[in-house]
């Protein structure tokens, strides 16, 4: 295929792959929106001074559209709630009027989502608001429903007064803010108790309140599961047990490896070779532990290429399925970001390596495996550098 | 002038992640191609609300889009080049297979201009005298820059250091 028509080939895939952050993206175009409209009122202002026409001008700059900003997505649009795990659409007649915020437990500097608060698109039902949040805990789901997709759920009616009911549903969460970095997360801990709660309010008359309790029940039945609350994907060891196959090649000349899973024993694991390693070629077979591959998110080796002049070091490895990239953080180096590859075969692990790094004795902190989304999957941390001064390695 | 709210909505839905790729492909940076496409979006709906709905919305964006990045690559001539030589610091990849990722990175890795060139005759598919017209140089500038980044391509992915792109079907 010709260079033209691989960056055709490129360019059209581009155009269909979704952008990171695309639901968050709405709303920060009303920030803007509104701030542009505020410079190009200010902008007018200052202009109409001048000219003392102030008047002919000023209302349309003025109107309600230069707006009152709060986020406002429009119905049907999906809206994500990252830090509670849950994406959902305003039912039709509704839209999410805002989000709710409140601190970050134990860094009250810090503000994140809490949940949403939906309101009627007119005036009607008077006073309904549902709102959609987390809470830490979880009741006997003994007797509970379920969801099409199997999560328990209960219904509460309402206690009078506005309290039109409240919607429980099973939101279990896969993965906590890293305590060191706060800003991302790690997914390697164990399952932890959260129930969605969908609840409704109300001023009207029955009527009113069986308008809010059927939106209650489509957004139970519709909200989806996101970022921490979904699960690790199980790792089929039996697959790993029958499978050998190639991951990939690369590299080039005396650095040039190639990876391929290959249970040994009875026991799942995965070879790196180097073929053109001198004098003669080099392997090495690591064993593959599912759970810890779904804690840590990936298992690396760490390769000296001793048989080079200028020694260096190479980091190869396998990572869980749903990883897109890893992060390789060394120590007093820019962290780096390597895509992983072998996705294309529909095996339960995914492969990545290094670039040649030009120093054996850089030293490597952590490889982190991250998801098309962000999401940290694991971590596993080295701590080391690559073993260059091992006895039997030639010096 | 009135927007048509849910119109503008769909518009966006429909082109921001496509807007934000375009931003990608031309400055290399994801931070900066989200603000690039932001800024283009403002500017669109208020062109939409004070003077009227563009005949073609979509080409408007765009047009917008590459303007503001030409007049950022015009400000920040240093800074560009500067760029150009040490690459942006985090890629964007897109989703695809490794040969085609080599490829965007090799892209990504292209001087600004000459990378500025390529994305839009290949990603938006414009003539030569339009991309000239968008970026406000000569048709024989623009022939040229196109030919000196293609021969920049080839000389890179025939010599790849890091080569996921020779991996081939073999078995170990």
């Amino acid at each position: 295929m010709s260079l033209h028509q691989d960056l055709s080939n490129l360019f059209e895939r581009i155009q269909d792959t979704p952008w990171p952050g695309e639901h968050q993206a709405f709303d920060e175009f009303l920030r803007r929106r509104r701030r542009r409209g505020q410079v190009l009122a200010g902008g007018v202002v200052l202009a109409l001074a001048v000219v003392m026409g102030a008047a002919l001008v000023l209302p349309g700059l003025w109107s309600n559209d230069v707006d009152q900003v709060v986020p406002i997505t429009p119905s049907g649009t999906p809206r994500d709630i990252a830090e509670q795990g849950f994406q959902l659409a305003a039912p039709a007649g509704w839209k999410i009027a805002r989000k709710m915020t409140g601190p970050l437990p134990a860094f009250s500097s810090k503000t994140i989502d809490m949940g949403v608060e939906l309101k009627p698109q007119s005036q009607t039902p008077s006073g309904a608001t549902i709102t959609v949040t987390t809470d830490a805990h979880e009741p006997d789901w003994q007797g509970a429903s379920r969801r099409p997709d199997g999560r328990p759920f209960q219904l509460r009616a309402g206690s009078g007064g506005r309290d039109v009911g409240q919607y429980a549903i099973q939101w279990p969460g896969y993965c906590r803010r890293d305590p060191t970095t706060i800003l991302t997360w790690t997914c390697d801990g164990p399952r932890q108790a959260r129930t969605l709660l969908v609840t409704g309010y109300a001023t009207g008359d029955a009527e009113a309140r069986q308008q809010v309790q059927q939106a209650m029940q489509d957004i139970a039945m519709s909200v989806q599961p996101i970022t921490n609350a979904l699960p690790p994907p199980p790792i089929p060891t039996d697959r790993l047990l029958q499978v050998t196959a190639l991951l990939g090649k690369g590299g080039q000349g005396p650095t040039a490896w190639v990876v391929w899973l290959e249970a040994r024993g009875g026991k799942p694991g995965f070879t790196v070779r180097f073929p053109h390693a001198t004098p003669e070629p080099v392997s090495h077979w690591q064993e593959l532990e599912p759970s810890s591959l779904n804690a840590q998110g990936t298992s690396s080796i760490l390769q000296c290429t001793y048989w080079e002049p200028d020694r260096g070091a190479i980091i190869v490895g396998l990572a869980r399925a749903d990883t897109t990239t890893i992060q390789i953080e060394l120590n007093k180096q820019p962290l780096l970001h390597v895509p992983v590859f072998g996705r294309e075969r529909s095996l339960p692990v995914v492969a990545y390596a290094s670039p040649r790094l030009s120093s054996a004795l850089v030293e490597v902190n952590r490889i982190t495996a991250v998801d098309a989304t962000g999401r940290m999957l694991g971590t596993e941390n080295r701590q080391g550098r690559a073993p260059c001064n091992l006895p039997g390695i030639p010096p | 002038m009135a927007v048509n709210d849910s119109e503008f909505s769909e518009f966006f839905a429909s082109e921001y992640a496509r807007l934000c790729w375009l931003g990608c492909a031309l400055t290399g940076s994801p931070a900066q191609a989200e603000e690039l496409a932001q800024e283009a979006l403002v500017r669109l709906w208020w062109r939409w609300r004070l003077v009227g709905r563009p005949k073609d919305p979509a080409s408007y964006v765009r047009r917008v889009l590459v303007n503001r990045h030409r007049s950022l690559l015009r400000r920040a001539a240093v800074e560009a080049r500067s760029l150009a030589k040490t690459g942006p610091e985090q890629l964007a990849l897109p989703a695809g297979d490794e040969q085609a990722m080599v490829l965007w990175q090799a892209v990504q890795a292209l001087p600004v201009r000459q990378r500025a060139v390529l994305v839009l005759r290949y990603y938006e598919d414009r003539t030569e005298a339009e991309v000239a017209l968008l970026l406000g140089l000569q048709v024989g500038t623009v022939k040229s820059r196109a030919h000196r980044a293609l021969a920049r391509l080839r000389d890179q992915l025939g010599s790849p250091t890091l080569d996921p792109a020779s991996r081939t079907e073999e078995g170990p």
